[in-house]
């Protein structure tokens, strides 16, 4: 059975986000790159079920500019074995991702796609759905366990109120939560490997998937600097305050 | 203009999400339908109670325990009329 992992490069988790000065879009010159977190989670799912025998292909994809490359690259480092690169140097929308991602899950005949909730960036939450809703595939969303037997999987979802378990049918889409495993570090050995394996280039224009975006933004800002709270003398003062520099009462 | 809000809804009331949809819903139109996809008569009263509703649609029938392959359907049903339509991102 194949596996397609989707993986997205986002700013790295660690770094401290920082508005251009057109306040047109979030600042990434010069700023550490690394694979979205949740996604990382899904790949290292889908190299555990390699390990376990049950799965025999974990085909990565991305999409975006020449930089998504390293992203595969580490992808391959933990267990990917061969990966798909579609070229766009704009923003790709979810919907276009999820219409994109369906092709290929088509051309390469896959049972299971293994992908993160959401990316940190746009905090979308959306391609899996979209995905599972373009197929008609059945979808285990917030995934934090998943136990796969023959053409079924069992799957625990985080939801609000605890967790719920479903039992579905392959094919399928499942959507990964932060719970669901801890990803590993690749070896050294295994990032040298990582090099030497098969990347596909694909331009976007030749998917024949119309992708324009249908959003525009308007503007980025900063959220606003919180303001320390001080200390007053008593309550006489207070209510001084509150009415004459707050202006509250 | 008209907008439809799908519900998230726990046999009894709808959660808190749903509220702040409802007022960000306003934004846009006065015209507010919300999509509750369940039967229960006690949720639907008090969904009529909501400020700025102005219709309650619901889902008669099963919907196997709110699963998003059943509920599809359903929604795809209800939007014929909306121009605008907004849910909560919840793990519903």
């Amino acid at each position: 059975m194949k596996v397609l992992v989707p993986v997205k490069r986002v700013i790295d988790y660690n770094v401290k986000i920082r508005v251009n000065s057109e306040e047109s879009a979030v600042e990434t010159n010069n700023v550490k790159m690394s694979m979205n977190p949740f996604d990382e989670i899904a790949v290292e799912e889908a190299v555990r079920l390699k390990e376990a025998g049950l799965v025999d292909e974990i085909i990565i994809v991305s999409i975006g500019n020449k930089g998504v490359q390293e992203t595969i690259r580490t992808a391959f480092a933990m267990g990917g074995d061969r990966g798909i690169h579609i070229f766009n140097e704009d923003n790709t929308e979810p919907l276009v991702v999820a219409k994109i991602l369906k092709d290929i899950v088509i051309n390469e005949k896959t049972d299971l796609v293994i992908m993160g909730k959401q990316a940190i960036d746009d905090d979308a939450n959306q391609t899996g759905q979209m995905l599972a809703a373009l197929l008609d595939w059945p979808q285990g969303t917030f995934a934090s366990k998943i136990e796969l037997n023959n053409k079924e999987l069992n799957i625990i979802r985080e939801i609000d109120g605890g967790l719920e378990t479903l039992n579905i049918k392959l094919p399928c889409i499942i959507t990964t939560d932060l719970r669901l495993n801890e990803p590993r570090y690749a070896s050294l050995p295994n990032i040298m490997k990582a090099k030497k394996k098969e990347i596909i280039e694909i331009l976007i224009a030749d998917t024949g998937i119309d992708f324009k975006n249908r959003l525009e933004v308007i503007k980025v800002q900063e959220p606003p600097v919180r303001v320390g709270g001080r200390k007053v003398e008593n309550v006489d003062e207070l209510i001084n305050v509150l009415k004459n520099e707050v202006g509250v009462i | 203009m008209s907008v439809l809000v799908i519900a998230e809804s726990n046999s009894k009331e709808v959660d808190r999400g749903t509220l702040s949809t409802i007022t960000a819903a306003q934004k846009i139109s006065d015209n507010i339908s919300l999509l509750v996809l369940e039967d229960v008569e006690e949720v639907l009263q008090n969904c009529k109670n909501i400020k700025g509703v102005t219709k309650v649609i619901s889902a008669k029938g099963e919907l196997e325990g709110g699963l998003a392959e059943n509920l599809a359907p359903v929604i795809i049903d209800a939007i014929k009329d909306a121009t605008h339509i907004l849910s909560s991102a919840g793990t519903f």
